[in-house]
């Protein structure tokens, strides 16, 4: 889906200007912001059809039992979203940029930099979160550790679409192990591990530092990550779609050199 | 052979034309109806290029006025900015009574305008295209049902409304694409070289619904490289060369204006070589008939009538078919390549 939304999208508005067709869409009276949200939803339909054609694989998932319709139905939710957001946001480009090989190009390092541009971010800026800390343990002994900080740059990865989908979907019932103080949250699938895992990066559970008095340590939490992600995608598709309206927008004053109205 | 119009400019063609360009002017802009378009002093850059540097001028209502001249003159650059597409940089125009700068809705209900380039959406037949743009105008379903099948009519492509619209030729695709201008019953049309790629019966047909446009009152601006391909269309000629108005005519002054060889055909040539030789009427012999110098249509009717006095047994003055000509005043601004000189007579038909 992340593949074939751009090109998708990627030349909806300098492809139509150079193929001399948008130019007769403006002087209709259509105004541009309803230009801009019809290519949108036109674009946007394409790549929900594509969505379309995988759900045999995931009705066949169910029957091997384990995922629920509702999870799927989560999905398939979140999934469309972010296919609208790649759309909104390979418009803008198209909007923004004479060439259609170039927004094109653009609109991939865009997709590319949510999906692992964001993970090189969020390991890159662990290490600066390191921290001395030191810690004195029951029998009264001091330690240094250096602990970094993930729950001060969890935030990267919260765009990244394969997180917010996997955040998003609703849990397999997990299995819930406890032995003595320790809970284990045993769930095998892949989406609930990513989860669980940022998750964690967002209340991490530095167990050590309570190791004078358990009695003090908080029970772990589970703060979920897709609201945020989910809300930085409409927020940007919402961007995009208003920067598309802007750019079309005539009488045009400036024209990008080489670029002719018609 | 050579039309005089080769010869240096400044002979007494050069000061009649002059001075037809004043009376021409302020007959037209004080015509019943008013002007559809006007356009007063406007200029666009792009970059540090001049497109136009102050042009002006005006198309009235019930009048077809072609906008001629040059590649390069900045014809499609006006008609962008009386679309409501571009800025204009200085000057105003004014556009079925509405400035495209500061009203381009006004504009746009009103205006149909056609692109010289003409691209398609590749998957519509010509009625999908054609309704999609009834409805992008924001008019009602059955007003474009009916429209369409009236409009394709007009320009003889109703055998095509179901075909897609990307497999239609050249000249078809010109058609659609005028139908598509007219979808929403504009009072202005502006048209970027629309008889460009028209076959010769198309091109009568172009006329014929452009004149029918205008006789219904609507203002028809049409711009166009050659004056011929628009003689027969046009009622007002605005030409224009390096983003400049050089000159505004009407089509009827033009014509009168223009010289023409003629040929004389008499039952004895004897008697008609005297008869003007003692007159002092310059001629030659041509590929065995007699040619007079170019004249004026009434110098002609004026020459006819005294050698039919003079008793000649006159029995033909066809004109030689030669095209209108662009007044010699204008010729320093116009490429040569464009002038109806050596290569008129193939787009006189
Ligand atoms: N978007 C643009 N950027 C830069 N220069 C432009 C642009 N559009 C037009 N020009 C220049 O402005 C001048 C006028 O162009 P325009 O297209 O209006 O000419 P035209 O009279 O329509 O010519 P033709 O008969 O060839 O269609 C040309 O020299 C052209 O190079
Ligand atoms: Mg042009």
């Amino acid at each position: 889906m992340l593949i074939i939304s751009p090109a998708l999208t990627a030349q909806t508005i300098n492809g139509d200007r150079e193929r001399g067709t948008l130019a007769t869409l403006q002087v209709t009276r259509l105004s541009p912001a309803e230009i801009a949200t019809g290519k949108l939803l036109a674009s946007w339909s394409v790549g929900l059809v594509a969505l379309a054609l995988s759900i045999p694989f995931a009705g066949y998932a169910m029957t091997q039992g384990g995922i629920t319709v509702v999870r799927v139905a989560a999905v398939y939710g979140v999934v469309a979203l972010l296919i609208g957001t790649v759309c909104a946001v390979s418009q803008a480009l198209s909007a923004l940029l004479a060439r259609s090989i170039t927004s094109a190009l653009l609109s991939y390092v865009v997709t590319m930099t949510l999906a692992v541009g964001t993970l090189v971010a969020f390991a890159l800026a662990l290490p600066l979160t390191e921290e001395r800390m030191v810690i004195t343990n029951r029998e009264g002994y001091q330690y240094t550790v250096v602990q970094s900080h993930p729950e001060r740059v969890w935030w990267l990865l919260a765009p990244n679409p394969f997180v917010i989908v996997a955040d998003a979907a609703p849990r397999v019932p997990p299995r819930i192990v406890r032995s003595g103080d320790v809970i284990d949250i045993e769930n095998y699938d892949p989406l609930s591990m990513i989860s669980n895992e940022v998750r964690q990066l967002r209340s991490p559970d530095y167990w050590f530092i309570y190791a004078a008095d358990w009695s003090l340590r908080p029970d772990p939490e589970d703060k979920p990550v897709w609201p945020y992600g989910l809300a930085f995608s409409v927020l940007l598709g919402a961007a995009s779609l208003v920067i598309t309206t802007y750019r079309l927008r005539t009488p045009t004053d400036r024209l990008p050199r080489g670029v002719r109205v018609a | 052979m050579e039309p005089a119009g080769q010869a240096p400019p400044g002979g007494a063609a050069t000061v009649e034309v002059t001075a037809s360009v004043e009376s021409t002017a302020s007959v037209e802009v004080t015509a019943p109806g008013g002007p559809g378009v006007i356009v007063s002093d406007v200029w666009r850059f792009f970059g540090s290029f001049t497109a136009l540097g102050g042009m002006s001028f005006t198309a009235p209502y019930g009048q077809v006025t072609a906008l001629v001249g040059p590649n390069g003159a900045g014809k499609t650059t006006l008609l962008l900015i009386l679309a409501s597409l571009l800025k204009p940089h200085r000057g105003q125009a004014l556009v079925a009574g509405c400035d495209p700068t500061v009203d381009p809705a006004g504009v746009r209900a009103a205006t149909g305008w056609m692109p010289d380039a003409f691209g398609v959406y590749d998957q519509l037949t010509v009625r999908e295209y054609l309704r999609f743009f009834g409805q992008a105008y924001k008019l009602d379903r059955s007003t474009v049902a009916a429209r369409v099948t009236e409009l394709l009519d007009l320009v003889h492509l109703t055998e095509f409304i179901d075909q897609p619209v990307h497999v239609l030729s050249r000249g078809q695709k010109q058609r659609l694409a005028l139908t598509r201008a007219l979808v929403h019953r504009p009072r202005v049309l502006l048209l970027d070289e629309p008889a460009s790629g028209l076959d010769p019966r198309s091109r009568v047909e172009l006329r014929d619904i452009l004149r029918g446009l205008a006789a219904q009152g609507a203002a028809v601006l049409v711009s166009s490289h050659i004056l011929t391909e628009l003689e027969e269309i046009a009622d007002r000629v605005v030409f224009v060369s390096s983003g400049r108005t050089v000159g505004e005519y009407a089509m009827a002054d033009l014509r009168a204006q223009a010289k023409r060889a003629y040929r004389v055909r008499a039952l004895d040539p004897d008697v008609l070589s005297r008869a003007l030789r003692d007159r002092g009427i310059a001629h030659s012999t041509v590929n065995g008939g007699v040619e007079l110098a170019e004249l004026t249509e009434e110098q002609a009717a004026q020459t006819l009538a005294g050698l039919v006095a003079a008793g000649v047994p006159v029995v033909g003055l066809p004109a030689r078919r030669t095209p209108l000509r662009v007044p010699h005043v204008l010729r320093a601004g116009i490429d040569a390549d464009h002038q109806p000189g050596a290569h008129g007579a193939d787009h006189q038909r």
